[in-house]
């Protein structure tokens, strides 16, 4: 039980600590490559355009904040407490988390055609929880006797480099560009089943566990026993690089101008998959497992002492074997529109819809931009699921073709990150000629 | 200057980006733990059906039960390795340490055994023979030696050897070591004769200046004869009952307690033991000699006639209550068996009683004690202590634990167990009142009992019960069990389907 609340705790703990940006904010870089990271047909500015270090790092849950299910105990230790109701709980929440690291990007005009390419680190994490498993984390299984409570929790991470190239042409005021991408992935968990019940029996308290579970990993996972888990995951590497679990992806957008002030924007991201093939585990455990306390008769004449917890983690069988398999990128499809009211202000709109290890999730922003003479000032609001209050900012220096940007999604989440259920940066550099 | 402006305006924002995320990182955020108020949690602790059949299935050392095709049970303590003697030790095997002279052209030598034995039949079986030869005349000598006792396939043992002359003298030959494996000799007298036949080169006999025999190891696969009389003492042994070793009060009466002497023999000659001395102590040290006609006159074992060589004949002997008075100081809550006893190969000494061993003849003595459970119990009270260590529950405030029991047996049986400190003081008792009572499952007419009924008990202990006993060490467990019909002495059997159920359940409230 104790493990099980910490580890609840240190992933949602873990997870605040990054922060989240929606992609919103990339419309403010329209004409700069970062802009082309959320549609590959918004036009470059410039003949020569460069992107150094970008890196984009985002969490957000669609459940409760850190704040509103923890308290601090006498000790000033964060605990899950049982006096702030759980009733405001769904029936699943989620916790997700991406960090991006774009190495170098360039694009460079060739007549009509803006060619494109790049290197990235994407990495992402989602963790699904239901109710019953933070329910029973705070306040122990006796209240729930003879109740079937779903603790079943699915775990997805997903970490790849990318290369890509890319092109972007214009025909009239109508553009397009795509960009066909090579992956090669160097961790990854997948969740395809998560589904466990827990029932502690009223007649004397055996506790049984109905399980329907089915991990993949490769390069990230080992797992020995349920109280031996090994993770192995790197924030940033070059494992498997033109070696295994190779993918192919690519992002595909358009946009419109109407007239002089107005752009249409629409493109479809990260379509794709990635062949996992470097040992690649399949963990599975399909069952009912009960446990029913010691038969004394094992102990009888043994001088092992009686140990209750290590039974209990014996009951639960898991399968493992080696199996290749594919997973889908965590796509994105946006909507967007941007209003260059004059030379100083500009003002965006972004929907966009995120299938996140196959969870959607939507999200919708408009900013104002304020362009000063080397310094541009922008500030944002977004609305997404279970979270209707998130402004940002964002910051740009030009300084000749150099141009330094950051941009936060949720002001109140920098300052407050466990009373916050978003947070987020995203930061880089841009040289244009 | 345009770089000394956006430092300007960069340093900032970089040392706000700095601070911010510096936040994210302090220790009092991200540390976790308990909360101040209780979980409460339920698990189970003890799932058990103790049955008589599983006790015997896992029953190991020297006590285990011994279950009738009818499902009757017996207890047995045994101690399966009294007394164990091989070949070797009848006739052990014979270094050949000093060379045998054969002085003339016939030689009789002594076979090396007892003086009260007598080989009329050996095969031997990794032994080796092998000659020293010298003649002093300048000349070939061949000799061709006989031992005239060995034959195989009715061929007396033959061998030519070569003394070549090479120009000094004497002329001498250490022959190579000679197999005997599967020879067999037959004697009356226990000697073997040499024969042998000296040829110089010129065709004249002559007996050689020096001739010797040896051998490196004298072992025979098969003996017959008579092979003695031997006394192979075994004393001071004993068996350790533990039926009564937690008696405090009450009575017993089993019906018909058991010693048994068991004797596996392969041996083809005869065996006895004699008992010297069989006596009980009971738990409070009173120690009684056994008494039965038994005693004095010793067991003959059965062993193997000549028709059944290799064959192995077990002898199996018992002291009850119709040869002994064993049943009387048995129930006197014996406690150990010591006993006395020799094993006598050829008790009578005759001579004329021809015998056989092989090498892979041995004879095993085995005593144990049976106790078919089969009697009554009257108001018997056992008591135990035992160690315990509530170091786990350090953090457990108060638990509740819910007890399921079953009892099959035909006996009432009650349980208590009571919390003692360093100085033996009764702190507080595990169940409330007497204990737990379980009441004797209904017998039916075939003396075999209906399944028992579940009987549910809570037992609380409140943070003050648990503060008491959270230090003590030891637990002493009182069991009363009384049969049905005991103060009839109405003997009842225990079958291998009885069992005592128990279920426990615990809902702790910890504070971490």
């Amino acid at each position: 039980m104790k493990s099980i609340n910490l580890s609840i705790l240190l992933l949602l703990t873990f997870f605040q600590v990054t922060s989240v940006a929606q992609d919103a904010a990339l419309l403010y870089l329209k004409g700069s490559i970062p802009g082309t990271f959320i549609n590959p047909a918004l036009t470059l500015d410039k003949n020569v355009n460069i992107s150094l270090a970008g890196i984009k790092a985002q969490v957000s849950t669609d459940g409760p904040s850190i704040s509103n299910i923890t308290s601090n105990n006498s000790s000033g230790n964060k605990y899950i407490d049982v006096k702030k109701n759980s009733e405001k709980l769904s029936p699943y929440h989620n916790i997700s988390a991406n960090l991006d690291v774009h190495t170098l990007d360039i694009g460079i005009k060739a007549g009509p055609i803006i060619l494109m390419a790049g290197h990235g680190f994407r990495s992402s994490a989602n963790v699904r929880y239901p109710k019953g498993l933070i329910e029973i984390a705070a306040k122990g299984n006796a209240p729930f006797l003879g109740q079937k409570v779903n603790i079943g929790t699915a775990v997805d991470v997903l970490a790849y480099n990318e290369l890509y190239l890319g092109a972007q042409t214009n025909v009239g005021n109508f553009s397009v560009g795509c960009k066909g991408k090579l992956l090669y992935g160097t961790a990854n968990l997948r969740s395809e089943r998560s589904n466990v019940l827990f029932q502690t029996k009223p007649e004397f308290y055996q506790l049984e566990l109905e399980t329907d579970y089915l991990i993949r990993s490769s390069g990230l996972l080992r797992y020995q026993a349920l109280d031996s888990i090994t993770l192995n995951y790197a924030p940033f590497t070059f494992d498997n690089l033109f070696y295994n679990n190779r993918g192919y992806a690519f992002d595909i957008g358009a946009t419109l101008k109407i007239g002089q002030k107005w752009l249409l924007s629409a493109s479809a991201l990260d379509i794709g998959s990635i062949a996992w093939d470097f040992f690649p585990r399949k963990y599975s455990s399909k069952g009912t497992f009960t446990f029913e306390g010691v038969d004394l008769l094992d102990f009888l004449g043994d001088s092992t002492s009686i140990a209750v917890t290590d039974t209990l983690l014996e009951i639960v069988k898991v399968q493992s074997t080696l199996e290749n398999y594919t997973t889908k990128l965590n796509s994105r499809y946006t909507l967007g529109c941007a209003y260059d009211m004059d030379d100083k202000w500009s003002f965006f709109a972004l929907y966009m819809m995120n299938r996140n290890f196959g969870y959607a999730s939507h999200h919708l922003s408009v900013s104002a931009l304020r362009k000063f003479s080397f310094l541009h000032l922008g500030l944002n609001y977004s609305i997404s699921e279970n979270n209707y209050a998130s402004f940002g900012i964002f910051g740009k220096i030009n300084a000749g073709p150099f141009s330094a940007y950051i941009q936060s999604e949720n002001i109140a989440g920098l300052f407050r990150p466990f009373g916050s259920k978003n947070a987020g940066v995203r930061l880089g550099t841009t040289l244009q000629f | 200057m345009q770089v000394l402006r956006l430092l300007k305006i960069v340093s900032p924002i970089i040392c706000i980006s700095i601070c911010l995320f510096s936040c994210f990182d302090s220790p009092q955020d991200t540390q976790v733990g308990w909360g101040d108020e209780e979980y409460e949690i339920a698990v189970p602790l003890i799932n058990s059906r103790i049955s008589v059949a599983k006790i015997a299935d896992i029953s190991k050392g020297n006590t285990s039960l011994l279950i009738n095709p009818d499902g009757k049970v017996s207890v047995i303590y045994n101690n399966n390795n009294v007394l164990s003697k091989n070949a070797s030790a009848i006739l052990p095997p014979f270094p050949g340490l000093i060379p045998y002279v054969l002085s003339d052209t016939v030689s009789v030598v002594k076979l090396p055994v007892s003086t009260t034995q007598l080989v009329k039949k050996a095969i031997f079986k990794d032994t080796k023979i092998n000659f020293y030869l010298e003649n002093g005349l300048p000349s070939d000598v061949k000799v061709k030696m006989k031992i005239l006792e060995l034959t195989k396939n009715n061929i007396v043992f033959e061998k030519e050897f070569s003394l070549k002359f090479s120009n000094s003298i004497p002329v001498k030959l250490q022959t190579e070591q000679i197999s005997l494996d599967g020879w067999t000799y037959r004697s009356e007298s226990n000697t073997m004769t040499f024969q042998y036949d000296a040829v110089l080169s010129n065709g004249k006999k002559i007996k050689l200046d020096h001739a010797f025999m040896n051998f490196d190891v004298l072992k025979f696969s098969y003996i017959e004869g008579y092979l003695g009389f031997q006394t192979f003492p075994v004393e001071g042994n004993f068996i350790d009952v533990g039926l009564f070793n937690q008696w405090l009060s009450g009575s017993f009466d089993f019906e018909d307690p058991k010693i048994t002497i068991s004797v596996d023999n392969s041996f083809g000659i005869p065996v006895r033991s004699n008992i010297n001395k069989l006596q009980l102590t009971s738990v409070t040290g009173k120690t009684v000699n056994l008494q039965s006609p038994f005693i004095a006159s010793g067991i003959n074992y059965i062993y193997p006639s000549f028709n059944e060589i290799g064959n192995l004949k077990t002898t199996h002997f018992e002291f009850n209550k119709n040869n002994s008075n064993l049943r009387d100081i048995f129930n006197e809550k014996t406690k150990t068996i010591s006993y006395d006893l020799n094993a006598i190969v050829n008790p009578e000494q005759d001579t004329t009683i021809k015998g056989y061993i092989t090498n892979d003849s041995y004879f095993l003595v085995k005593v144990a004690v049976e106790v078919p459970l089969f009697g009554s119990l009257n108001k018997l009270v056992i008591t135990d202590t035992l160690n315990i260590d509530l170091g786990d529950f350090d953090k457990v405030n108060s638990a509740e634990f819910k007890v399921i029991t079953s009892n099959d047996f035909p006996a009432e049986i009650k349980l208590q167990a009571f919390f003692i400190d360093e100085n033996n003081k009764n702190i507080d008792q595990l169940f409330k009142g007497e204990g737990i009572s379980l009441p004797a499952a209904p017998l039916q007419a075939n003396g075999i009992t209906s399944p028992g009924q579940d009987k549910t008990e809570f037992i609380d202990f409140d943070p003050i019960r648990f503060n008491k006993i959270r230090n003590l060490k030891k637990l002493v467990v009182v069991g009363y069990l009384n049969t049905t019909g005991s103060e009839l002495k109405k003997p009842l059997w225990i079958y291998d389907r009885y069992s005592l159920g128990m279920k426990v359940g615990a809902k702790l409230k910890y504070k971490p």
